[in-house]
């Protein structure tokens, strides 16, 4: 038999393999630290204004080099390494599966959250190229045209499962057409109050800020 | 090492433990973000959807592992710019470019979430003294898994079913194949080492001569009257376990890698592909051969800690082997339950 039990050196001894096994429980992978995420949208919104009240957004996402290769191989049936207007159409005809997701769109007016105002039902949903890049442009309605400076507006682009990463990423990409109310601006804001994806991305939303006197 | 240096020591690993073991033991790998999540399925081409559940609280780690992860797939993104520079331009600095930005990517891919480097931490763990094979085992399964990218693109290509759907099928089956090697290499591994083989045999060759015969004798007290067994034929064991290990571990090909060479043969330069493969390879190599000798390195210090006594020198080496091998058999069988339980490999 071995030597018997050493009590003056079992204790450090079994706290180092113990020290041990931590840190390689360290290396395991973890559920949500997977690589996310995998599709990139650049978003550009048009807030649309008309007599100084909102109308609606014109929405437009230009999608990253892979998943716009990758369509690109995907939906040309023809073979002819692009997409023409009747493949193009084929996207354009799935678009309503969106809907399941809010577009990814999320409204805030007034009171009401993003979770009271799916967006169902978006119009003139077009997908074409735009360079090598795929891009849809679509325009989302307003329950009711609103006034920013009466009732607060926030609309905000993102996936919380954080599998797309929908960005708008620079005030460039934001622009008003029409007429805005006085005193009136459109500001790209984090909402860190309402972090997804386990709390690590604030999401960004477009906000229209009224100095009212 | 006195009695007092001892305590203070056990006084320090137990406080770095306290603050690691909650993050070690919370069920996080079962985690719903582990499944490709819903939104995939509102974008046509991508892997099917799977129903969100409510999200567990994340810690430290989980944050740190996040911003690698983010950092990993900025890269990614900057690789789809730097091909598509390189498909246009006539100059041959967009392929350097390429190529460093691609051995970054692989670095901290590494670093980031994976399996590979878990596998074979935990195999060095339990059965390695060597930095040097340490090194050598990284650098191997790096060099398999991106061969096994080349080939499933290659193959993919020549049926002529590029989707990223269907490369993502193929992924999670190499996966499985992956995971379920890794399992019967950890389970022969568990036996070895049960049996007092790869423990004893190990530590024999490395402390040599002055250990030597003192060693062949507690071999034949330990295991009933066994003969001393010979270096050589150890190390043969050993070589054995080292190629199963590469094998079973580099068959599974990095998403990453599968990504960039499919873009590149969209974009009709598919050998740009291949060498920024390779060039993920290395940069994945070098993370996971400094994780390997961290994990050979703390087996020495604790087989040294063991001191002159060779009875308990012998018990440390041959519990890091049963560790080892029980946490390889683990970490297979979790990965391979994530990989059925996901409807398709995220890639």
């Amino acid at each position: 038999m071995p030597k018997p039990f050493d009590r003056r050196t079992a204790l450090p001894r079994g706290l180092l393999l113990a020290f041990l096994l931590g840190l390689a429980a360290q290396l395991a992978p973890s559920g949500a630290a997977r690589a996310h995420p995998h599709v990139w949208i650049d978003v550009s919104v048009e807030l649309r204004f008309e007599d100084k009240v909102l109308q609606g957004l014109r929405v437009i996402w230009l999608f990253d080099e892979y998943y716009s290769a990758f369509a690109v191989q995907d939906f040309d049936a023809n073979g002819n390494k692009q997409l023409d207007r009747e493949e193009l159409a084929v996207l354009e005809n799935s678009h309503e599966g969106l809907k399941d997701y809010s577009y990814f769109t999320h409204l805030k007016v007034g009171d009401l959250l993003p979770e009271d105002l799916p967006v169902e039902v978006v119009e003139n949903f077009v997908a074409e190229m735009n360079g090598d890049r795929l891009q849809y442009a679509f325009d989302v309605p307003l329950p009711e045209p609103l006034d920013p400076r009466k009732t607060t507006f926030g609309v905000g682009f993102y996936d919380e499962t954080y599998y797309i990463d929908l960005n708008v990423g620079s005030p460039r990409r934001l622009r008003v057409s029409g007429n805005l109310p006085g005193g009136c601006k459109p500001a790209l804001v984090e909402d860190a109050l309402n972090p997804i994806y386990f709390g690590m991305v604030n999401p960004l939303y477009v906000q229209i800020g009224c100095d009212v006197s | 090492m006195s009695l007092k240096s001892c305590r203070l020591a056990a006084l320090v690993l137990l406080t770095l433990l306290l603050g690691l073991a909650p993050q070690a033991f919370a069920p996080q790998a079962f985690s719903p973000m582990a499944a490709t999540p819903a939104a995939a399925q509102g974008l046509p081409g991508l892997p099917p959807a799977e129903a969100e559940t409510a999200a567990p609280e994340i810690g430290f780690w989980q944050r740190a592992r996040f911003q690698i992860a983010q950092l990993q797939q900025g890269l990614q993104r900057d690789l789809a710019g730097l091909v598509r520079e390189l498909k246009t331009g006539e100059s041959l600095v967009p392929l350097a470019t390429l190529l460093f930005f691609s051995f970054l990517y692989g670095v901290v891919h590494a670093a980031g979430p994976g399996h590979g480097k878990v596998v074979i931490s935990s195999y060095l763990l339990a059965q390695e003294s060597r930095v040097r094979r340490g090194i050598q085992l990284s650098f191997l399964t790096a060099l398999v898994q991106a061969f096994s990218a080349i080939v499933l693109v290659g193959v993919l290509a020549l049926v002529l079913d590029l989707s990223r759907r269907e490369a993502a099928a193929k992924v999670q089956l190499l996966e499985i194949a992956s995971y379920g090697l890794i399992i019967l290499l950890g389970l022969w591994m568990l036996v070895a080492a049960l049996r007092g083989k790869i423990g004893c045999g190990h530590d024999h060759g490395h402390h040599g001569g002055h250990d030597g015969g003192h060693h062949g004798h507690d071999h034949g007290h330990d295991h009933g009257g066994g003969v001393p067994e010979a270096p050589p034929r150890a190390t043969r064991g050993l070589r054995g376990g080292l190629v199963a290990m590469v094998l079973s571990v580099g068959i599974r090909p990095c998403s990453g890698a599968v990504i960039i060479l499919l873009f590149t043969l969209a974009q009709g330069i598919f050998l740009a592909g291949v060498g920024a493969t390779f060039a993920m390879a290395l940069g994945t190599a070098l993370t996971v051969a400094a994780l390997g000798i961290l994990a050979v390195t703390s087996r020495r210090l604790a087989v040294r800690l063991a001191g002159r006594d060779s009875v308990w020198e012998d018990r440390i080496g041959r519990g890091l082997a049963v560790f080892g091998s029980l946490a390889i058999c683990v970490f297979g069988a979790l990965f391979l339950y994530l990989a059925i339980n996901q409807p398709v490999a995220a890639i």
